[in-house]
């Protein structure tokens, strides 16, 4: 009886301890996770959106846990919008975010957020010469993906040997878009 | 002399990594880069000293029947202030570290560690005993990851070394590549250790 007394007394002691002391140090690390957080966010908008920290301001639309929806404002008139989305690709999650015009008429940029995918095969979707067709792709949740080099706007060109990282970012893009649109129609200004 | 002979025990003969064959998931895990092995490196060996120090302390104090759970909650504490740590001052190393920090908790190096000598000994000799694993199995990660940025990437910490003729073998940073590399030096390490002894 003494001996279980005993245990139950020095168990609780160490896990209360040890409570107090992450309680006590989540203080220190709390804000700073925060921050690099936001700053991680910020230079992504400025990236794929092309919005100035000096003068525009963003505002979040929408935010769950699989699309998240910005609205970069330059005064008070929306310069563009900011979707970030996620999917499954070849070995991992995908994770993205793309600017897209305010009129939804065309793609501005896009950046992988997050991606697990075959280095020198999936991963290439992170390389610039891969992202760089993206610019003035239509946002129009309907785009597909081709084989060979093209202009069209409705048209993407995959990776060779990776068709299938190629085809969840397209996915991703077209279903986000799609979601980003009903959403500012019911209740977007 | 014996403390001296508990610090530099874990450097090659007892090798937690290469001859005691422990910790090998964050081995071949994050062994990719030279940059992951030493925030690996670093993460394990402030894990392992802070419990091994608190476990000889407390060891006379602990029924022997909870000792294993008392064990994992100081290593656990320890795990989560180094996660935190990362995550707040390393974002980019932390995102690159994923998961394999919080594993630290179940990596047998530490538990291992404190079953077989920090619950045995005093605090002096567990230091010391806690820094020789460390370097251990910072030994291990450094050749392992080293190998693997080299001929993965033809890069040493980001550091171009091999020239424009190299063409990276890519296998060497996906998970075959890791098995490659620990095999061989499984395999080195067991035959230096056998020829030495007889």
């Amino acid at each position: 009886m003494k001996e279980s007394i005993r245990m139950i007394a020095v168990l609780t002691f160490f896990a209360l301890l040890s409570g107090g002391i992450l309680g006590w140090f989540n203080t220190f690390t709390e804000k700073r996770v925060e921050e690099n957080r936001l700053r991680e966010l910020l230079s992504s908008l400025q990236a794929v959106t092309g919005m100035d920290p000096k003068t525009d301001t963003y505002e979040v639309v929408k935010k769950e846990k699989d699309f998240e929806l910005y609205r970069i404002l330059s005064g008070t008139k929306t310069k563009a919008y900011a979707i970030v989305g996620e999917g499954n690709g070849y070995q991992d999650k995908i994770r993205l975010i793309f600017g897209v015009s305010p009129d939804f008429s065309k793609i501005l940029a896009l950046k992988i957020l997050e991606e697990k995918d075959t280095p020198g095969l999936g991963a290439r979707i992170e390389s610039e010469e891969y992202l760089s067709q993206w610019k003035g792709k239509a946002a129009n949740g309907s785009l597909k993906l081709v084989k060979t080099p093209t202009q069209n706007p409705y048209e993407v060109q995959a990776i060779t040997g990776a068709t299938i990282s190629s085809t969840a970012v397209l996915n991703i893009v077209n279903k986000s878009v799609l979601r980003a649109k009903k959403i500012l129609k019911e209740g977007g200004k | 002399m014996n403390l001296w002979k508990e610090f530099i025990k874990g450097w090659w003969k007892e090798n937690p990594v290469f001859v005691m064959v422990l910790g090998t998931c964050p081995t071949l895990a994050v062994t990719n880069s030279v940059r992951n092995a030493i925030g690996m490196i670093a993460a394990v060996a402030f894990v392992l000293l802070g419990s091994s120090i608190i476990v000889s302390l407390i060891r006379k104090m602990v029924p022997n029947q909870v000792r294993i759970a008392t064990f994992i909650v100081v290593i656990a504490t320890f795990v989560t202030m180094a996660d935190r740590y990362l995550a707040a001052y390393y974002p980019d190393l932390s995102k690159a570290l994923g998961p394999y920090v919080p594993l630290i908790v179940v990596n047998c190096i530490i538990l291992g560690r404190q079953e077989a000598f920090a619950s045995k000994h005093g605090v002096l000799e567990s230091i010391m005993d806690a820094l020789g694993m460390s370097i251990g199995f910072g030994i291990a990660l450094l050749l392992m990851s080293s190998v693997r940025e080299i001929l993965g990437s033809g890069t040493w910490l980001g550091m171009k070394v091999l020239g424009h003729w190299f063409i990276p073998w890519q296998v060497m940073i996906l998970p075959a590549g890791a098995f490659f590399v620990f095999g061989f030096l499984v395999w080195g390490f067991n035959a230096v250790n056998k020829a030495f002894k007889g």
